[in-house]
């Protein structure tokens, strides 16, 4: 039922308004001046609360178009993680003069989420939200609101979407990664030495960019490669266990997720078994993505 | 002007504040003023006090009004509340959310001021306080607010505002705003003349009414009637039940003429209708009603008319004589140890020699005219031993010794005097014009005696206002001689009064009975108003609707730079719309330099975000 009327009452180009608390005591304290002037036969008073309710009419106006004339362009939703901040960039056109301050709320099928604002600009806004459901969520509306520009009227808008999210398990804040079965790289010794900070370092030589010390890059601005570092060859292997995950869920998905992203972030690459499927080691980020998106949806 | 004074919002609002408190200062209590001026000063310094401060402040006040009016629900406590809440929120001022507030709350507590003060002054004030207030607000809130803006805003909401007043039902309502205007020690008009509690007086220039009159003969003093008191404690004197006309409207039948003609309109809400001697008929927009025996007719408690008409004869007409048939006005409340005293000191049984004997007596004992005589509580220790009054205290004396004497007396409240303004050619009564004398029932028709003509003639010759002015020595007119200088100064007073008596003319007139004649006039039965602002509304709705369907395309400054520029280049005959940024160089080549050097910084502002200071005005002189 809920569903049906929410249906039926969000339009596209509708614009919802009702006075803030503000513009419900100034309309109240018209109303009241309105009575007395009527009631006092008080004609100056009557024309004053007359060019005031004047004013009140174009102010409500204005706050109707405020949002009846903006034109979504496009809007994104970073996929991350749950708990994690989500990222949200939404895209328009036609916006009107003065004040946005636009506050943005997600509708999906289950439950609203409300968007902290991350900055604006004419044509556009950043924004970002938590959930703490991993999954798929399918978005419905994108609700966006203001009390601007004059802060007596309180708008909003049903921006009908059709996007959707996959939300990856949360992650661990420590883990123990299991390294028990990979093959240990390290750095060996050269004949290449420098001074005490820049020992087995060699100036870049466009060639091997896998060795290059960002660390040395950040303090000097020109690229060094290390010299006698060698790209760690461990891997990781994770098994979906079904066993776990039947007794532990969450918790365990939560680990192999970590497990993933910590394994991506230090670039040991990883592999996966899922069920029948079967993921090759990899430090891609698409690989990454698509195991996580196996996660989540499990 | 005030931006070379370079104030900021705090300051505009705080002067509008204090302004507005001087204004009303009449209305506002004495801690509300002066809280105001002393929040205004720590604006300007740039002084915060602490919270705990202001919340005591505020249970302060609240105490303070609570003890000055003993109640809460009323306008005057209203507005003394409202303007300590918007003061100190100016102080505390902190988020968006309060400076909304302020905004708000100044723009109604001017508009709400128009309860107390209606005169044209204010209505300047209201306008130029509401546009500073808004151009403020709009140049906070980034959008446009130079003044052509705000000027084409207020034409859009004028014709609306016009329309909803004409529309707008009036209501006869009882509720009036009754401010005690004549405070105890102030001269002033009361219905009842009661002085044994009076030490002094002082001046009290506030108007009560104008007067446009027409058929006035020369030299005719200005006598207002206001009430007839006839019931006396033996020195006071009080309305009793015979002293009110019982109004009964009805359409005249015939044209009366050469009567004194007065249209008079009264300030705020008084009891009685008054009328220069003596009254023959009242007219109001709801009808009209005769006068009797010139005694006081008093305003209805569901109508109280503020403009109306009064026609008047030279002398008392003999219309009617059942109150001077009642006895009762005979001897009656004269105290029998004074009425002893009379008989032996006013020894003639006629009425003219008794007139005179008593002039006599005045003269002889040496009885002097202050506004100031103490405290005189009966009418043997004026006569035998103070020997000093004003109005009140001679009437009243005069009255009882008519009295005693056998002669059938009330005396009159009302007042005495006008002063005429040229300009708008009407007559303007204030509270130092309150005058009392007697009347005595004499060969079938009442005769006026003024005592106080016998003792201060240039009273009666100057009237109230003049007479007060020439002997008060407190505030400005202490400064007497600075008075001719100060003379074009009191014909610049004249000529705004001028104007605002036209103003409220026209203001004033669509109350009820206005409303309803206006409509009369193009056949429109006042009933069909609450058929038309319905249709107003759909009307109102459906334009609202026609709005939606626009389409309405907001640019950016940067697009709507580059528009007018397309738009200059189009009237010299070079089209650059929808062309590349090459082909519009191509296309300019030809022309001056100041176009390419405008074309260059177009792109610099477009594609780099530099700021060019004057590019607009570059533009617009292609």
């Amino acid at each position: 039922m809920k569903k049906f009327i929410r249906a039926q009452f969000r339009k596209k180009s509708r614009v919802y308004i009702m006075p803030t608390k503000m513009g419900g005591y100034f309309n109240g304290l018209l109303f009241l001046m309105f009575l007395l002037a009527v009631g006092y036969s008080n004609n100056l008073l009557l024309i004053f609360t007359l060019f005031l309710f004047g004013f009140n009419l174009i102010w409500l106006i204005q706050s109707h178009f405020h949002l009846y004339h903006l034109k979504f362009a496009d809007i994104s939703i970073e996929t991350g993680h749950a708990n994690h901040p989500l990222r949200v960039k939404i895209s328009w056109k036609n916006t009107p003069e003065g004040p946005l301050e636009w506050k943005f709320s997600l509708e999906s099928i289950k439950d609203d989420f409300y968007l902290s604002s991350l900055g604006e600009n004419s044509y556009s806004s950043q924004a970002e939200f938590y959930i703490s459901q991993r999954g798929l969520h399918k978005w419905r509306y994108l609700r966006v609101s203001t009390d601007r520009p004059f802060g007596l009227y309180k708008t909003w808008i049903f921006h009908p979407l059709n996007l959707e999210t996959i939300v990856f398990p949360p992650l661990l804040t420590s883990i123990y990664i299991d390294l028990k079965s990979q093959v240990i790289g390290g750095e060996e010794e050269t004949a290449f030495k420098g001074t005490e900070d820049f020992r087995s370092l060699s100036p870049y030589d466009q060639i091997e960019s896998k060795k290059i010390s960002w660390k040395h890059y950040a303090r000097t601005g020109d690229l060094y490669i290390k010299e006698g570092y060698r790209p760690l060859t461990s891997v990781l292997d994770l098994k979906f266990d079904p066993e776990l995950f039947t007794r532990e869920k969450d918790y365990y998905l939560s680990w192999l997720a970590t497990q993933m992203v910590e394994s991506y972030r230090l670039g040991i690459p990883f592999s996966f078994e899922f069920g029948e499927k079967k993921y090759l080691a990899s430090t891609d980020v698409l690989h990454l993505n698509q195991c996580l998106r196996d996660l989540a949806l499990c | 002007m005030l931006r070379k004074l370079n104030l900021s919002v705090d300051h505009k609002q705080a002067i509008i504040l204090i302004v507005f408190s001087i204004l009303l200062f009449e209305t506002l209590t004495v801690p509300t003023v002066l809280f105001v001026i002393t929040c205004g000063i720590f604006i300007f310094k740039g002084l915060n006090p602490g919270v705990i401060f202001r919340h005591l402040t505020a249970l302060g006040l609240f105490a303070v009004y609570w003890f000055t009016y003993g109640k809460i629900i009323d306008p005057e406590v209203g507005l003394n509340f409202l303007t300590s809440i918007v003061v100190l929120k100016l102080l505390e001022k902190e988020s968006l959310r309060d400076r909304y507030m302020i905004f708000f709350g100044i723009m109604l507590l001017v508009s709400a001021g128009a309860l107390f003060q209606k005169s044209l002054t204010y209505v300047l004030f209201f306008t130029l306080s509401f546009y500073v207030l808004v151009q403020d607000f709009y140049i906070d809130l980034g959008l446009p607010a130079k003044f052509k803006n705000i000027l084409k805003l207020i034409l859009w909401i004028l014709p609306f505002t016009i329309l909803l007043f004409v529309f707008v039902p009036r209501i006869l309502s009882p509720f009036q705003i009754k401010k005690d205007s004549v405070q105890l020690g102030e001269i002033g008009y009361t219905p009842d003349v009661n002085i044994s509690s009076v030490e002094s007086l002082s001046g009290n220039d506030q108007v009560v009414f104008q007067a446009n009159i027409s058929g006035l003969s020369e030299g005719k003093q200005f006598y207002w009637r206001g009430n007839t008191v006839s019931s006396t404690d033996g020195w006071n004197w009080f309305t009793s039940s015979t002293d009110q006309n019982i109004p009964s409207f009805s359409k005249r039948e015939k044209e009366i003429k050469n009567l004194i003609s007065q249209k008079i309109r009264v300030f705020g809400t008084q009891d009685y209708f008054f009328s220069l001697d003596f009254p023959f008929l009242l007219i109001t927009p709801s009808g009209e009603s005769e006068f009797l025996d010139g005694r006081g007719f008093k305003q209805m408690t569901w109508q109280k008319f503020q403009r109306y008409e009064v026609l008047s004869f030279e002398e008392d007409f003999k219309k009617s004589n059942t109150v001077a048939n009642q006895n009762r006005l005979l001897r009656y409340g004269v105290n029998p140890r004074d009425a002893r005293w009379i008989e032996e000191n006013f020894k003639s049984k006629s009425f003219d020699p008794l007139i005179s004997e008593i002039k006599k007596y005045f003269s002889v004992h040496n009885f002097s005219y202050s506004l100031s005589p103490g405290k005189v509580e009966t009418f043997s220790s004026f006569m035998s031993q103070k020997k000093v009054g004003f109005c009140s205290h001679y009437a009243s004396a005069v009255g009882l010794i008519l009295r005693a004497k056998g002669f059938k007396t009330r005396l009159v409240s009302g007042f005495l005097g006008a002063g005429y303004n040229e300009y708008g050619d009407f007559y303007q009564i204030t509270q130092n014009d309150a005058h009392a004398w007697v009347e005595v029932w004499d060969k079938n028709s009442w005769r006026r005696i003024d005592p106080t003509d016998w003792i201060a003639p240039e009273r009666i010759k100057l009237g109230g206002e003049a007479f007060v002015q020439m002997n008060s020595n407190q505030g400005v007119s202490s400064l007497r001689f600075l008075r001719p200088y100060l003379a074009p100064l009191d014909e610049v007073k004249k000529w705004l009064h001028h104007i605002d008596y036209k103003f409220y003319s026209l203001l004033e007139g669509m109350d009820y009975e206005g409303q309803k004649n206006f409509f009369e006039k193009f056949k429109i039965k006042k009933d069909w108003i609450f058929t038309i602002i319905p249709l107003l509304m759909i009307l109102f709705a459906l334009l609202y609707a026609a709005h939606l369907f626009r389409k309405v395309v907001f640019r950016s400054p940067i697009e709507r730079l580059w528009l007018v520029f397309y738009q200059k280049m189009s009237r010299k005959g070079v089209e650059l719309e929808f062309q590349s940024i090459e082909d519009i160089q191509a296309r300019i080549k030809s022309e001056d330099s100041e176009i390419q050097n405008i074309f260059n910084d177009l792109i610099l502002v477009t594609f780099s975000h530099k700021q060019i200071a004057d590019l607009k005005k570059r533009i617009e002189r292609i």
